[in-house]
């Protein structure tokens, strides 16, 4: 059974404005699955409809088979959200907040804070544990509230963008994080995000979002194998007035150039016809997958 | 049933925090009773002493419900944390009552201030009483703060509406003064606001009120309660809006 399914979801504000459009993805057990897409995309919104914040305006959702406008409570049982614009309280410690936060959620004192310290550890949050969120960093702030949300061991996380905002160290202390809750945990993770490494390198699947519409999902390699191109090559500062290139597949960024070519043999004779400062090639990845894509359609 | 009370000292527990690292709020509120204290006894001696027990009880228990349920929650909203408690087994209930059950610290406080003038007056029937009438006030309060702090799309701005809200209705009207100081026509116009229906009814059975009938104040308190518990029902939601 799939954790997380939405069939069509779509939500339209009161202003008129639709934030997802048509959202149709699913999400396996045990795995994470990362939703992909710009700012604006509707990866907020998509988020919020399924962990019953928002009500979809059209389509379903469905978590761990409940419907998450009909069963809500059983839905919520069994999930947790860390939002993305979450700021944990100032005044609140890191012990305090994971501590309080599943005891609110039902837990007894005893086993909340068995769970907090575990976490707090995972984070390496342990030795400022006591100290209130005000005096600490903001990339320390947001893995508290990673840790709220990873310690409350339900079958299903959703966290929207959790690692904005933090440095290179802390989102590996993140996605280290997320890994252990899948793998040892065996818990279900949608995470959102708009960076595409992070995406290709956590995720198990990617769903990618455009403008409220799912355009395509499926694994890195998955997503990769959609484009029609093996590699690309990166002009910087071209020397030449006009290069004999088809435009359909040259991206243009100004002073460089992407050019996307089928085989390694084809990038090498396109580097070589352009008189440019640098040329690089290298393999297509997720993001060009993502460029492929949203243009197409 | 103990999941229940666990939820509740939860939200009532992260709730506090901010009165546990900032102390110094109990600290001005309790000096600022006092201080109402002894400018009511300068001018009103011994009676006016009586007439602040009243004031203090009717006016801190409408300014809980108000201004600190309706902050706390406001506070929640804006930080998010309020999506990470409906996204969660936490219920409205258990979250409403968490956050009161902290913001009952202030009128405990002052309460503990007020009993030693209650032994001294031998007016403990006038706590009492006052307590008994402070509950529909808190109650209209609550509501009233819930139906704000809900139906304003960004509640950065929370206090900036609560706050004159709370104390105008306190300072303003027949709360910490008697009625019968007004004439008749004010006086009736003045009555029509919960917190100073709740404390003439306080006056009138502690024989420190007017004459006017006491049916119209408690038909005033009765209606904020009852339109307030309509409103807010419609108005709170817990998620899938």
């Amino acid at each position: 059974m799939d954790a997380i399914v939405a069939d069509n979801l779509g939500k339209k504000y009161k202003n008129g404005v639709w934030g997802a459009v048509d959202v149709t993805f699913n999400a396996k057990n045990h795995n994470i699955t990362v939703l992909l897409g710009p700012n604006g995309a509707g990866k907020t919104t998509t988020v919020k409809m399924l962990t019953t914040i928002l009500k979809p305006t059209k389509g379903k959702g469905l978590v761990l088979g409940y419907d998450i406008v009909k069963d809500p409570w059983e839905v919520r049982k069994r999930i947790a959200l860390c939002p993305q614009d979450v700021r944990v309280d100032p005044n609140w410690t890191p012990w305090e907040a994971v501590k309080g936060f599943l005891v609110a959620r039902g837990w007894s004192i005893r086993d909340a804070e068995q769970e907090a310290r575990k976490w707090l550890e995972e984070l390496e949050l342990w030795d400022v544990r006591n100290r209130p969120s005000v005096h600490l960093s903001g990339g320390q702030r947001k893995r508290i509230a990673v840790a709220m949300v990873l310690a409350t061991n339900v079958d299903v996380l959703f966290l929207d963008e959790p690692t904005s905002g933090l440095d290179v160290e802390g989102r590996y202390k993140v996605w280290k994080a997320l890994r252990t809750t899948t793998i040892k945990e065996g818990a279900t993770i949608l995470l959102t995000t708009h960076d595409m490494k992070e995406a290709e390198i956590i995720g198990d699947k990617i769903v990618l979002i455009s403008k409220g519409k799912v355009i395509a999902e499926g694994s890195v390699e998955e997503l990769v194998s959609k484009i029609p191109y093996s590699y690309k090559v990166v002009v910087k500062n071209v020397k030449q007035p006009s290069i004999p290139i088809n435009n359909n597949r040259v991206l243009d960024l100004e002073d460089r150039l992407i050019v996307y070519a089928e085989s390694r043999s084809e990038a090498l004779s396109i580097a070589s016809s352009i008189e440019a400062e640098t040329v690089s090639i290298s393999e297509v990845g997720l993001e060009d997958a993502y460029l492929y894509l949203t243009k197409k359609r | 049933m103990i999941e229940s009370l666990r939820k509740i000292y939860g939200i009532a527990y992260l709730s506090s925090r901010w009165i546990i690292r900032q102390p110094v709020w109990l600290i001005q509120s309790t000096l600022s009773l006092i201080g109402f204290a002894v400018l009511l006894y300068a001018w009103g001696g011994l009676e006016g002493l009586k007439h602040i027990i009243i004031a203090w009880i009717i006016g801190g228990l409408w300014g809980t419900g108000v201004n600190i349920v309706g902050q706390e929650v406001g506070w929640h909203r804006m930080m998010y944390l309020h999506d990470m408690f409906i996204a969660s087994p936490v219920k409205p209930v258990h979250y409403l009552i968490g956050v009161f059950t902290m913001s009952l610290i202030f009128p405990i406080i002052e309460l503990l201030v007020m009993m030693p003038l209650a032994y001294m007056l031998n007016a403990w029937n006038i706590l009492f009483i006052s307590l008994l009438m402070g509950l529909p006030v808190l109650l209209a309060s609550i509501m009233l703060g819930l139906i704000i702090v809900m139906r304003i799309e960004k509640p950065i701005n929370i206090s900036a509406i609560t706050n004159p809200i709370s104390w105008l209705l306190v300072i303003l009207p027949p709360v910490y003064y008697p009625a019968w100081i007004l004439p008749e026509q004010a006086r009736i116009i003045a009555l029509t606001i919960p917190t100073s229906a709740a404390a003439e009814i306080a006056r009138q059975l502690t024989g420190l009120g007017t004459s006017i009938n006491i049916l119209y104040p408690t038909i005033i308190v009765t209606t904020w309660v009852i339109a307030g518990i309509i409103l807010a029902s419609k108005t709170i939601k817990w998620g899938l809006n």
